[in-house]
Parts: structure tokens; C-alpha cells; sequence
């Protein structure tokens, strides 16, 4: 199985097939096949063959955790963001293709010139994989840079509303197994963003998955058995259109949509739970009852959707019901994040900060939560990383752009270009999965063209040498 | 090309009371003294000084998905630089610090090896790579099963013990970790489902299940699989007065296989005294003297803020109102387990923290045989890591202890047996 990183979900499928019967994983055996493992290294730990039936034991092994996890789904190819990320990549290709490799020595050179010679540094971009997160922090430690993501403000939402009151979140397979109430929280973008979202939450069962046909294992499905679908509500709440609704309810029995403003939504639930004179034609009415009905209960919501000032109360009033919710049943909420969520997460256990960090003296930092504005404003040199390369989305800078990533950018008189390959389509990487818990090994695609550039994290270690 | 230190006072366990010498390396080992006099790359003078192996952390919790939880929560960190120093002890800039911080300050204090114990199968890929960033130190990592739904139906479903020993075989080489940790057996399950308490003979809601028979069934097949460690536990009822009674009812669990009680400072309570909570101690310390199979870690309070982090979902739940500040992280994760973080402040005058310092320290000083306890704080559940060199201080000074003791609160004072402890280790026989 290999994985699709075109969205956090990072869906799995079958490289070679891409069989309409291509099934998906949604966790506990990924790590596997996990790299850079220090136990390995310094030969701590690892167990081999582990028992003397362990070949015959693994069998039986991987079926009972595929029957876990394996989840009906239609064709990854049929993802449509997939779909034109390709598309978009093998053209991109072309273009790339034209670069004149014989420069990079010299760019290099004047990089390194840019850089000793400038005193106030950000590094910004889309950075995806983790060994490129690795690469860009030791970077801004050697160079004393402040670094910040491009859509760092949607992740900051929530990380401003955890860092003041908390929250009780779940992962994917968690949701899927176990929900019997999921809110989706947003509007069609939700489905655009992750396309296949509604297959991932679907409980329809087209693979029949029988009990390892153990003979001996006749009690196997039981009333117990979490291959059995759970019998699930979804509840739309939102701007949603009948599309969408309809997209759902083909993967999903039960589907519900209350259209509402989005930003009230937070207060309308609080309501629900607690007025006691809602009427019954009152849609908060329903909503209560199913809420009531539920014995476990997920809100998902992107929280790149929430596009307004201080969208971070949104975040903690949100979760401050869920805490409530939990008082006498059980309730969490699933939040998407971008791709960012792997820059966080490194930057977070590098540092001890998600991201929004200035570098001060050697592994010394700050942290500078809000917008950083002011950061750019005064920068003289900016090194922008573009991992996923698909959309130049990155803010227009007045000052010397280093510029690493698989597409050329617009025009700037003061640009250096370094080509590099992107991760997860050409060469493996390893990035988290949108809920933020599980981390993924990526790539490459078949159908990647093998290119003569190096990676991001090959650049940026050779940046900065020549800072004194 | 040869180091020499010279003056050294080198602590070996295995041969105490070694004179002050010389010490030879090349290439990264000991070598005998040359016979002639070497040229010498380092040649340094160690007089008032102390030579020992690295220390070893066995229950540190470094990396992984909680870890990182902890970080997020807990932006305040202390103004105090990296090289400043607080009555000679430099501050943690955290208490979770990234890993950068946490492998520097860790080989500042000569520990060289830690163990992150509660690595989530569906986690471990993280949890490697974050203690992959981790510099300087050896790492590895404990397994977290016994809540997954898939081994919680197998054994309900009463499916052959070879079965359970080649899925937890099977689980420890596909997540490359090197023991198995259980905590709350069942409960973190159990907590998904909306039962809030489950003791050792008490029934999974769902699954029918006791942790008796889960922790049974996993001892069973990490003895089987002849692992080096033994099944290390994390016992039911965490931090509750009286939870002794569960910690013994697990202990007789596990019957004839080996057994390690994790942080046991937080599973030997009782619940006498003027406050409902009382020191076990003795009983704990009393069982681990009589047997060749039971090992502890300690899990040591200290004064002041730290954080809780712990997969115990269900406890931690019922804690929240404790959190200092008041914010609290739940994660449930991929039907295997879950955590919980709760930022936490121990108090030296309040009544249950300090009975807590006292039952920690207890344990440490009524356990007989120095191997069969870990010096552990449970990092940084009971404090940060960094407060090791005041623990092993009040483990070698019964003055300095008894200074600490006698600002504890007065019911604590009246109860608690150390001051009749006056045993002092020493380097050479520390806790391991």
C-alpha cells in the first residue's frame, strides 16, 4: 500500500492496481516500517522474530489488524484533488526541466553571501515532510532566523484556544469506530479540502470482512466485534449544499443537514444542551436530541475554514462545550489541520514552541504567537520553502527572496532559485496525518518522473555556512 | 591517541571503596595503564570530583504524542537563559522542554540512556523520531498494549494465550520497542466507553473483561516471549486514597510472573488519617522485600510546577479540576489507548503533596535491596528530570531531608515514618 499525500488525510492505496477494491488503513500498524530509528542505530530494543512462531502467528496477525482497519472506499484515482495534483505536477515538470544546472554552484555561492550579509532573517513557505521541518530548523538555528509558515494563522487558532483552556480531541480511526453521532462542522470547502472524508467516516461495509476463517475462531464475531459498522448519524452543520449532503448519504445510511451561520455555531450548541424551552419545530430541538441519544459524539471541523478575527474564541468556546459534554457522556472533537501540522509538530519537540519562533543564541528561542507582521516587515532576506509546489500562494516580499521549491515563483529582481523535488511525489517522506497524531511514510509515486534536483533539506544544509 | 583524568574518584557498585587513580581512555574505552608514559590528546585533573557509568532513566517520558501535547499547553516558560543558574541549579525552560534542552540537560547530569515508557503502537513512528532529534542520549521505548480493542476482543473471545504471545511479539518488532507497558488495563477502554471507574476484579462494560485477566494474559506472554524486562504496570486507580488494595489485588495477579510497578509513590496509598489519605509504604516495600519477581520505580514528588502527562485517560479525566493552571489535553487515539495532560503544582504545605514527598522517599528508604528500585520521577509527572540531583541528596542526607520535612504540613509530620528512616545511600549504592 502506498500513501497519497495531496491532503492531510493521506490516504492509502494500491500503487500498482489502484484497484476499485483498494482498501485503506487507519493507524495502528504504520509504524513499521519507521526510519531513522535511534533503538536500531545504537542497537537498543528492537526485538527480532520475537517468537519462534512468529512467521506463522504474523498471518493471522495481519489479517486480525486489516479487519480493524480496512475501510470501504472507492478508487484513490477517483479523488479529484489527486487527480489535478498530478496533472498539475507533470506539467510542472516540464518547466522545471528548463533550469540551467550548471549554476548552482554559483547561486549557491551568492545565497550564502545573502545570507552573511543580512541581519534580519525570516524563513516562510509550505513545508510538508519532516525531514524538511528537521532541515529548515536547523537552518534558522545556525542563522539566528525567525521562522513562520504561510498558513500558520489557521493552526494558531487553535493553539492560541488550547494554550488558555485545553481540548479532547480524537484520531480518525477512533471517530470512524466508534462514533455513533459525528458533526461535521463548515460548508462544501470541507469535502474540497479532503476529499475523501466522507469515505474515510463511512460505515458502509462493501469489503465483507470474515473473521480470519479460523476454524478455531468461531466466537470471533461476536456482538463485540469492531468489524461490525456502527450504526452512525451524520449531522451537517453549516453552509452545506445539496451536493454535498448527497455525497455524504451515498457512503453514509443516516445524514442530516441544519443549515446555520458558522461563526454562531459554538453558541447555538451550548443552547441546544441547555435551554429548556426550545421548541420542538426548533432545529436545536432535533439537534439536542441526537446529541442526547449518542453515546459517543465527534465535531470535525477544518480550521482553515475559520477565516475571521479572533476565530480562536470560535476554537475554545467549541471545545469548552466538549468538555462539558463529557461531564456524563462522551464526547470529542477531530480538527483537520493543513499540512502545516507537520512543521508544527517538529518545530513544537525541537523547541518546546509550535512554530512562530525566533532563533536567538545557540538553541535559544522566543516565541511570538500572534501574527508576525512586524517580523516580516523589517526583514531584509527571505528564505521561502514550497514543498508541495502546486499554487503560488506565498505573500509578496519587498526584500531578497531565497526561493527553494519545484516551481519557479513570480518575478522578483532579487530572487535565487534552487529547483528541489517534492516530497511525497518524488522521493519518500514522512508527514502527519491531519488529526495530528499519526505520521505516515510517503512516495514516491509510480508515476513520478525521476528528476536530477536535490530535496529541500539538501539546500538548506547547504545554506548558511558562511554566516560568522 | 590517550586520555588521561587523573584524581579520580571512580563509583563502581560492583567495586567500592576504589583509591583515587588514574583513568585511561582511547578511542572512546577504558584501556589498562600504559606502561610508558603515552602522549596524551586531554589530560585534565579530577580532584573533588566523580567518575561513574552514565546514568540510566528507565521511565522518562521524552517523545511520543503526549510529549509534544505537554509542549503545546505550556507556552509560559521561564525567562531564565541557558546558562544562568538558581542557587546553583539552572532552571528548566519548561517543564516539557523540546529536545534539544532535554538531551543537553540530561548529559549535564552524566545520564547517558533513557527509556520513554509509553510508546502507543500508532504513535511509535513519532515517538522514534522525536527521541531520534533527542541529542546526545540513548533512547528506547516500552510499548503501550492492553487497551487496544483488537487484543481486549481476543481475549474476550478466549482466543489461545499462543495467540496473545505472537500478536505481542509481532506488535514489539513492528513498533521496535523493547518491554511492554500496560496501564489501566482495560481502563482507558473502558473510559471510551463511559465507564468511569474499573478496578482489578471489576467488569469492562463492554468487552466483559477484567484487568486481572488482561494483566494476566499480557505477564503470561511477556514471560513467554522471555523478554528482558518484565511486564511493567501502571496499576488501576491511580492517585486515589486507598488504591494499595488495587496495587496488591495486581501484584497477586500477575501470580507467578514477573512483575515492575511503575511510579509506585502514586499507587500506595491508603485511607486513614485525618484526611482520609495515608501512607502504604510499609505494605508495598513489605511485598517487593519477599519477593524475587516484583521490581518498583518510584515516580518521586517534588515541589513545584510541573505538568502530568499519562495515557491514564480515565484518571486524568477525573483530575482535571486539579490542573494548575486550569487547562487540560485529551486525546483519544486510533482505538488503542489515549492520554491526558494537566498541568500540576505540588505544594510543600499542603497535605496530600507532601505525603506524597514522604511516601516517595519511603519506598526508597524501607526497600531493601537498592536493585530491585529505580530512582525515577516519573518525568515530569512527579517532577522535571533536572530535580535528580536534589532527590539523590535527600536520599544521602538525613539532615538535609529532615530540613525539607519539617516545613511539610503538621498532619503529615505526625504521620509519616521518616524520621525514624535513617538510612543514607551512598553513590556507590544508589537506586539504580
Amino acid at each position: 500500500m502506498a500513501v497519497c499525500t495531496f491532503c492531510p488525510l493521506l490516504c492509502e492505496y494500491d500503487p500498482h492496481g489502484l484497484s476499485p477494491n483498494a482498501t485503506s488503513l487507519d493507524g495502528p500498524s504504520k509504524a513499521g516500517s519507521a526510519p531513522a530509528i535511534q533503538s536500531i542505530e545504537k542497537g537498543v530494543g528492537p526485538l527480532n522474530h520475537a517468537t519462534p512462531s512468529f512467521e506463522s502467528g504474523k498471518q493471522n496477525l495481519d489479517r486480525g489488524l486489516t479487519s480493524e482497519n480496512a475501510q470501504p472506499l472507492a478508487d484513490v484515482s477517483q479523488c479529484s484533488l489527486r487527480r489535478q495534483s498530478l496533472i498539475q505536477l507533470e506539467s510542472l515538470s516540464r518547466v522545471v526541466s528548463r533550469f540551467n544546472f550548471n549554476d548552482q554552484a554559483q547561486i549557491l555561492k551568492s545565497a550564502n553571501q545573502w545570507i552573511a550579509e543580512s541581519n534580519r532573517i525570516v524563513i516562510t513557505g509550505r513545508v510538508t515532510s519532516i525531514e524538511t521541518s528537521r532541515a529548515v530548523l536547523d537552518l534558522a538555528r545556525r542563522i539566528h532566523a525567525f521562522v513562520d509558515m504561510d498558513d500558520s494563522e489557521s493552526a494558531f487558532h487553535q493553539i492560541r484556544a488550547v494554550q488558555r483552556s485545553g481540548m479532547f480531541t480524537a484520531t480518525l480511526s477512533e471517530v470512524r469506530f466508534r462514533s455513533d453521532l459525528v458533526i461535521l462542522i463548515g460548508n462544501d470547502q470541507l469535502l474540497e479540502q479532503f476529499p475523501r472524508l466522507a469515505a474515510r467516516l463511512s460505515n458502509k461495509p462493501a469489503i465483507h470482512l470474515p473473521d480470519k476463517g479460523d476454524s478455531n475462531n468461531a466466537s470471533a464475531h461476536s456482538s463485540r466485534s469492531t468489524n461490525s459498522p456502527v450504526s452512525r448519524t451524520i449531522l451537517c452543520l453549516g453552509a452545506w449544499s445539496e451536493k454535498s449532503v448527497n455525497h455524504l448519504k451515498a457512503l453514509n445510511a443516516n445524514v442530516l443537514a441544519f443549515p446555520m451561520d458558522l461563526q454562531v455555531i459554538p453558541a447555538d450548541l451550548f443552547r441546544s444542551t441547555s435551554s429548556t424551552d426550545l421548541l420542538t419545530s426548533d432545529p436545536l430541538f432535533a439537534i439536542r436530541n441526537l446529541i442526547e441519544a449518542a453515546s459517543y459524539t465527534s465535531l470535525i471541523w477544518s480550521n482553515s475554514l475559520l477565516q475571521w478575527k479572533h476565530a480562536d474564541l470560535w476554537v475554545e468556546r467549541l471545545f469548552q462545550w466538549i468538555a462539558q459534554q463529557n461531564r456524563l457522556m462522551r464526547c470529542v472533537g477531530m480538527p483537520l489541520s493543513s499540512h502545516y501540522g507537520t512543521f508544527q509538530q517538529v518545530c513544537n519537540w525541537t523547541t518546546g514552541f509550535p512554530g512562530r519562533v525566533r532563533f536567538l543564541e545557540e538553541y535559544e528561542t522566543s516565541f511570538e504567537p500572534e501574527e508576525p507582521s512586524r517580523a516580516f516587515a523589517q526583514a531584509d532576506l527571505e528564505i521561502h520553502i514550497d514543498e508541495p509546489s502546486l499554487a503560488a500562494t506565498h505573500r509578496k516580499t519587498n526584500c531578497r527572496q531565497i526561493f527553494i521549491g519545484f516551481t519557479p515563483q513570480e518575478s522578483n529582481p532579487e530572487l535565487l532559485h534552487f529547483p528541489s523535488l517534492v516530497a511525497g511525489y518524488h522521493y519518500a517522506a514522512e508527514h502527519f496525518r491531519g488529526d495530528g497524531t499519526i505520521v505516515l511514510r510517503a512516495g514516491p509515486e509510480p508515476q513520478a518522473n525521476a528528476m536530477q534536483l536535490s530535496k529541500p533539506s539538501d539546500w538548506l544544509k547547504r545554506l548558511g555556512g558562511d554566516r560568522p | 591517541m590517550i586520555t588521561r583524568l587523573r584524581n579520580v574518584r571512580v563509583c563502581d557498585p560492583s567495586q567500592p571503596n576504589v583509591p583515587d587513580s588514574e583513568l585511561h581512555f582511547d578511542e572512546g574505552k577504558i584501556i589498562p595503564k600504559p606502561k610508558s608514559s603515552p602522549r596524551l590528546a586531554l589530560d585534565l585533573d579530577l580532584s573533588n570530583r566523580i567518575v561513574m557509568a552514565g546514568g540510566i532513566d528507565i521511565h522518562t517520558h521524552i517523545g511520543g504524542g503526549k510529549t509534544n501535547l505537554a509542549r503545546l499547553l505550556l507556552p509560559e516558560r521561564s525567562p531564565v537563559s541557558a546558562t544562568a543558574f538558581l542557587d546553583g541549579v539552572r532552571p528548566l525552560s519548561s517543564p516539557v522542554p523540546g529536545t534539544w534542552e532535554t538531551g543537553r540537560r540530561y548529559l549535564e547530569m552524566g545520564y547517558t540512556a533513557c527509556f520513554e515508557p509509553a510508546v502507543l503502537p500508532a504513535n511509535a513512528r513519532q515517538a522514534y523520531l522525536e527521541m531520534a532529534d533527542t541529542p546526545w542520549l540513548d533512547t528506547g521505548g516500552y510499548l503501550m498494549l492492553g487497551n487496544e480493542e483488537l487484543l481486549l476482543r481476543w481475549i474476550a473471545d478466549g482466543v489461545p494465550q499462543t495467540q496473545i504471545n505472537d500478536y505481542v511479539g509481532w506488535m514489539l518488532n513492528t513498533h521496535r520497542c523493547m518491554a511492554v507497558k500496560v496501564v489501566n488495563a482495560g481502563g482507558i477502554s473502558a473510559f471510551k466507553y463511559n465507564q468511569r471507574e474499573l478496578d482489578v476484579d471489576e467488569s469492562h462494560k463492554h468487552y466483559g473483561l477484567t484487568p486481572r485477566k488482561i494483566l494476566h494474559t499480557l505477564a503470561t506472554a511477556v514471560d513467554s516471549l522471555g523478554l528482558a524486562h518484565p511486564l511493567h504496570v501502571h496499576c488501576s486507580n491511580l492517585g486515589r486514597p486507598g488504591n494499595i488494595a488495587s496495587t496488591l489485588s495486581t501484584i497477586d495477579a500477575i501470580e507467578n510472573c514477573r512483575l515492575h510497578i511503575t511510579h509506585a509513590q502514586f499507587h500506595c496509598y491508603g485511607s486513614d488519617g485525618p484526611h482520609g489519605f495515608s501512607s502504604a509504604a510499609q505494605q508495598l516495600a513489605d511485598r517487593v522485600n519477599q519477593s524475587d519477581r516484583l521490581t518498583i520505580d518510584v515516580g518521586q514528588v517534588l515541589f513545584g510546577q510541573t505538568v502530568t502527562i499519562s495515557g491514564d485517560t480515565m484518571h486524568q479525566f477525573a483530575n482535571r479540576g486539579l490542573a494548575r493552571p486550569r487547562k487540560v489535553i485529551f486525546n483519544e487515539m486510533e482505538c488503542q489507548a489515549g492520554c491526558g495532560v494537566l498541568p500540576f503544582r505540588y505544594q510543600q504545605s499542603q497535605y496530600v503533596h507532601g505525603l506524597q514527598w514522604s511516601i516517595g522517599l519511603e519506598l526508597f528508604l524501607l526497600v531493601e535491596d537498592a536493585s530491585k528500585i529505580f530512582l525515577t520521577t516519573d518525568h515530569p509527572n512527579g517532577a522535571p528530570f533536572t530535580s535528580y540531583p536534589h532527590l539523590i541528596r535527600l536520599l544521602m542526607d538525613y539532615d538535609f531531608r529532615m530540613s525539607v520535612f519539617s516545613e511539610l504540613h503538621p498532619d503529615v509530620k505526625a504521620t509519616s515514618l521518616l524520621p525514624s528512616l535513617k538510612r543514607e545511600y551512598t553513590l556507590e549504592r544508589l537506586p539504580r
